[in-house]
């Protein structure tokens, strides 16, 4: 019988990592090789040493076990291959056009927009990695170079020498492991699973799980092509589940018990941000995906009381009615990082970018909640972004920041030309328009390079096309290489706008220039004013036409000037509308707003309201953020929000809380979290921290406990869930 | 057709079926010592005041006509005594402290809004609930509104005390899918003790809704030595209410205090402790013992 690992035990064992049980090198052993390697190996191209670099970290470098836990993985590391390739990114970049390289940190520092290079945020094809195995790759790559041109060999050569030593890896684990092989059931599955993975498709539910766990780790940790989720759980295990059932491999209690031990070990390992996977959804016939592994493995996970995997559902109109409530018991709770994305939206958007519809269907969500076709498409979720208020802020100063001191818009008409409201409108969408233009060239300069430096010989078998013509994920090799551009800060755009329209233009209490004084002042001897626009003037969020207009126009604007744009990859710009938490950070370098804003501090998040302006409750910020049109936004976001404990209670709760949900979905919106909150028992963890040491709260996409804000993070919560 | 209307509160999620919106009229016949919603009882308008929330703005003291708020040095001073409650103060207050309760407002004004959340009432089998104070008191304004909700496909529920007259029922009957029916006590000494009146109405109400065919959730608003001794006569008498759907035992809490303030109210909440969990475990247990369905 396969037993549980306990949740202390594992937390301790990874927080305390025992390299005592392998040979090898340390992670500063290694740093050294790795940077010798490159520095030595100029004449080279970058796909070989990357390569090479990766086959002595898996051969050499130190591994972590602990004889208690089902699952092994754990490699002592510092992620030198990530520092080398940013490196090298910037050197070429700025080498090739300075000038275009300099706006990527140009724009960081007057956030306006920004442009980088994203390697995180992918979705390799697990189940070719289940088919496959790592000798079946290891031969497909072989078999590939044998026929391939001579230019094409050293790309197929870097996949064959990298899954060689991932075997290797394995093998060095198999040799720790057969000494505690006769200990226990747990040990004989770990020691006979990993001896079979080394070389052959996983045979059962438990090897294709420790498979999957060693190949998204070493992508997410050592190469950092990050793999952000584990794929559709339900789908790529279920035929493991049923063929382990049947053959008499696992009792269901074994594969509960396989399952708890796997979401406990991705709890441990603690990676940044969440480690995710998805339940469910729709396939191309519109046909319903769950099966009993869906819920299974909801039920372990709620039962396991762990912030982290989190858990993203894909919602359609056909999803059972069980799982709805099982996750809604759950976020009724208050232990959850449950995000509900929706299928009606998500597929027309994606097929709007050009993925066809049989791949729009086998969407992924990577990260918190962005959609791309699963293993089909390389979508640099984070490329780019435009911080909407600051349009605003530089329609009114001509495109001076704030901030820097610098102009860093454009220099639209100055305010005190502007005749009518459609005037501004105009200076604060050319602003947009310039960001953007901006954007795409800071993103370009990165992504240009991405051939040269970008090499991924472990995602590279796992993705579309690659193998089959020879080239690398980030040079294009993927189906789809599209690069996302997030578009943030919308509610303070909107309540911004309309208070302008409203005081300005409709009346003509004050003029623009008198406006940009008080803003420029920070509202210093105008509280009376900046208390009138906070408490009289129509909000986004409260299902108000005027204000969601805006919100509703900006949007549809930035996906015309965004969505289709070329990228320097073969595929096109495509649209977010996420902000996790650069609104803080990019408030802090924002201008007080019109909407009553001081400088520098927080604006809205994702499609929410501002803090604490949502005054007619959850249905009416449902209404208002539905006002979006989605198809429009594939790169997806989330609407945050918060129920109080008492909407939670009862059956009549639950089924309410399912009913929002089905409204939500029905009326359009892409993606919810629900968060169940008591503001007194926020105010107890803040003043009693040690008490409430378990209490989570969903700070982007992913969870982390309330002692871990700050202060400031901490009372923005607070004032939230005082609102509801 | 006008009616009063204290508040109007969305997603409501415990007023019967589904998420619904609640609209509280004003005015009650009855003084339960445990109200939670003590701006509802009087007719009249009234001006709510949370000091706390006052920036000293002094927009308030420019609008009132009868010089009730004024601000001085050591900040906003509020004369309840020359307040007429006309609620221009709180139409202007920036810092939301002042709020008026007693607004007039007409079927049309409010059909719109009371439609706001249709998509949520169609998809979670909820819909528009009346209650208050006591709905009924305004039964000629709630008939108008319900046949016009109910005309746009809207489901509905009455929440009422039943200390009205029958024709009140009779004209809200029509257009009302369930009445959420309150019972406090089945003794009477008890009824007058908690509520100030008789509760012979009451029950002769509740059956002559039954006998017309009309759909009941009865709630018992559970209040630890008030009427903790009911049980067993309100379990009685519900079983003998054919079209009883279910019931709802709701626990006393005294979070209301600070609501008697913000309307200068004598504050008369029981200081009896909140029934525990367990208690209202078994509260809802015995009822069940009784064959009666109890919603939790």
């Amino acid at each position: 019988m396969i037993t549980y690992d306990t949740k202390s035990s594992v937390k301790l064992s990874y927080a305390q990592k025992d390299y005592s049980y392998s040979d090898g090198k340390s992670a500063r052993e290694i740093n050294e090789y790795c940077r010798k390697c490159f520095e030595n190996k100029k004449e080279n191209t970058a796909i070989s040493y990357r390569a090479e670099a990766i086959k002595y970290i898996l051969e050499n470098a130190r591994l972590h076990f602990c004889e208690e836990e089902l699952f092994v993985y754990g490699i002592e590391y510092d992620g030198v291959l990530a520092d080398i390739r940013y490196r090298d990114l910037a050197a070429r970049a700025c080498e090739l056009d300075a000038c275009a390289f300099a706006e990527c940190a140009a724009g960081y520092e007057c956030g306006a927009f920004t442009g980088d290079g994203d390697f995180g945020h992918n979705c390799p094809d697990y189940s070719r990695l289940f088919e496959l195995g790592i000798g079946g790759i290891i031969s497909y790559a072989e078999e590939k170079e044998r026929a391939a041109k001579e230019e094409k060999k050293e790309f197929y050569r870097s996949v064959s020498t990298v899954y060689k030593a991932i075997r290797t890896l394995i093998l060095r684990y198999v040799k720790i492991c057969e000494r505690y092989k006769d200990k226990s059931d747990n040990a004989r599955l770990r020691y006979c699973g990993l001896l079979n993975i080394a070389d052959n498709p996983p045979a059962n539910i438990y090897e294709a799980l420790q498979l999957q766990m060693i190949v998204y780790s070493l992508m997410t940790h050592i190469t950092v092509n990050i793999a952000r989720t584990l794929g559709k759980l339900d789908g790529l295990l279920y035929r493991y589940y049923c063929g382990d059932i049947n053959n008499g491999t696992f009792s269901q209690q074994d594969i509960r018990t396989i399952i708890s031990n796997c979401l406990l070990r991705y709890y441990a390992m603690h990676f940044t941000a969440n480690t995710p996977f998805y339940l469910c959804g729709s396939d191309k016939n519109g046909k319903d995906t769950s099966n009993e592994l869906s819920r299974i493995i909801l039920e372990e996970y709620f039962a396991l009381d762990i912030n982290d995997p989190k858990i993203q559902i894909r919602y359609h109109k056909n999803i059972p009615e069980d799982i709805l409530i099982m996750a809604v018991k759950g976020i009724a709770s208050g232990k959850n990082s449950i995000v509900f994305v929706n299928d009606g939206v998500i597929i027309p958007a994606l097929e709007k970018t050009g993925a066809s519809h049989e791949d729009a269907c086998d969407y992924a969500l990577v990260g918190c909640y962005e959609p791309l076709c699963a293993g089909k498409e390389i979508s640099a979720t984070c490329a780019g972004r435009i911080m909407l208020p600051k349009a605003i802020e530089y329609a009114f100063t001509s495109g001076f920041d704030f901030y820097t001191g610098r102009q860093e818009g454009e220099k639209t008409a100055p305010i005190s030309e502007m005749c009518d409201f459609e005037d501004f409108y105009r200076a604060v969408k050319q602003q947009i328009k310039y960001a953007f233009a901006r954007c795409v060239t800071a993103v370009n300069s990165m992504e240009t390079q991405f051939p040269y430096v970008g090499s991924a010989p472990i995602f590279a078998p796992l993705l579309d096309n690659c193998m089959e013509n020879g080239i690398e994920p980030y040079s294009g090799g993927a189906k789809y290489n599209n690069s996302s551009v997030n578009v943030f800060g919308v509610a303070t755009f909107a309540d911004s706008m309309l208070a302008v329209k409203r005081a300005v233009f409709e009346e003509k209490r004050l003029t623009l220039c008198d406006f940009y004084n008080i803003l420029k002042e920070n509202w210093n001897a105008s509280e009376a004013f900046r208390a009138e626009i906070l408490s009289k003037y129509d909000k986004y969020g409260n299902g108000n036409k005027k204000a969601d207009f805006f919100a509703r126009d900006i949007y549809s604007y930035c996906a015309s000037l965004i969505n289709g744009v070329p990228n320097t990859r073969g595929g096109i710009f495509r649209m977010g509308a996420f902000s996790i938490d650069w609104n803080h950070t990019f408030g802090a370098k924002l201008m007080a707003t019109p909407d009553g804003r001081y400088q520098k501090t927080p604006m809205s998040k994702n499609v929410c309201a501002s803090v604490a302006m949502d005054k007619k409750g959850i249905t009416a910020l449902i209404n208002s953020a539905t006002c979006i049109d989605y198809t429009d936004i594939p790169n997806g976001t989330v609407l945050d929000t918060m129920l109080h404990k008492s909407a939670m209670t009862g059956d009549d709760g639950m089924f309410s809380c399912v009913g929002l949900i089905k409204t939500f979905m029905a009326l359009g919106g892409i993606g919810i979290q629900i968060n169940v909150f008591d503001p007194s028992v926020l105010r107890k963890a803040q003043q009693m921290p040690e008490k409430y040491s378990n209490l989570q709260v969903r700070k982007c996409g992913w969870n982390v406990y309330f002692n871990e804000l700050s202060r400031e993070e901490q009372n923005e919560f607070i004032k939230q869930a005082e609102n509801l | 057709m006008t009616g009063i209307v204290v508040d109007i509160k969305r997603f409501a999620v415990h007023d019967g079926d589904g998420i619904r919106t609640t609209l509280f009229l004003k005015g009650c016949p009855l003084k339960c010592v445990w109200c939670h919603n003590p701006e509802s009882i009087s007719f009249k308008p009234q001006l709510s005041y949370i000091e706390k929330k006052c920036i000293g703005c002094g927009e308030c003291a420019d609008v009132c006509p009868a010089g009730a708020h004024s601000i001085s040095e050591s900040g906003h001073i509020f004369d309840r005594a020359l307040c007429t409650a006309c609620g221009k103060c709180a139409a202007v207050c920036l810092g939301e402290a002042l709020k008026f309760y007693g607004e007039k407002m007409t079927v049309e004004e409010l059909v719109p809004i009371l439609l706001e959340d249709k998509s949520f009432y169609d998809t979670s089998g909820g819909g528009i609930t009346l209650s208050g104070g006591e709905c009924l008191m305004q039964a000629e304004f709630c008939a108008e509104l319900l046949k016009e909700m109910k005309e746009r496909g809207v489901s509905t529920a009455v929440d009422t005390c039943g200390f009205v007259n029958r024709s009140a029922i009779d004209a809200v009957f029509p257009y009302t899918d369930i009445f959420l029916y309150d019972i406090k006590a089945v003794d009477e000494d008890v009824h007058i003790k908690c509520t100030g009146q008789s509760n012979g109405i009451i029950i002769e109400n509740l059956k002559y809704i039954d006998s017309r065919g009309g759909k009941i959730e009865v709630r018992y608003p559970y209040v630890p030595g008030m009427n903790d001794d009911q049980a067993e006569k309100i379990a009685d008498l519900l079983c003998g209410i054919k079209n009883l759907v279910k019931m709802r035992v709701l626990p006393y809490h005294n979070f209301a205090g600070s609501k008697y303030e913000s309307v200068g109210m004598e504050n008369t909440l029981p200081q009896f402790g909140m029934p525990s969990d367990e208690t209202m475990a078994e509260v809802r247990e015995y009822f069940r013992s009784r064959g009666i369905t109890v919603c939790e």
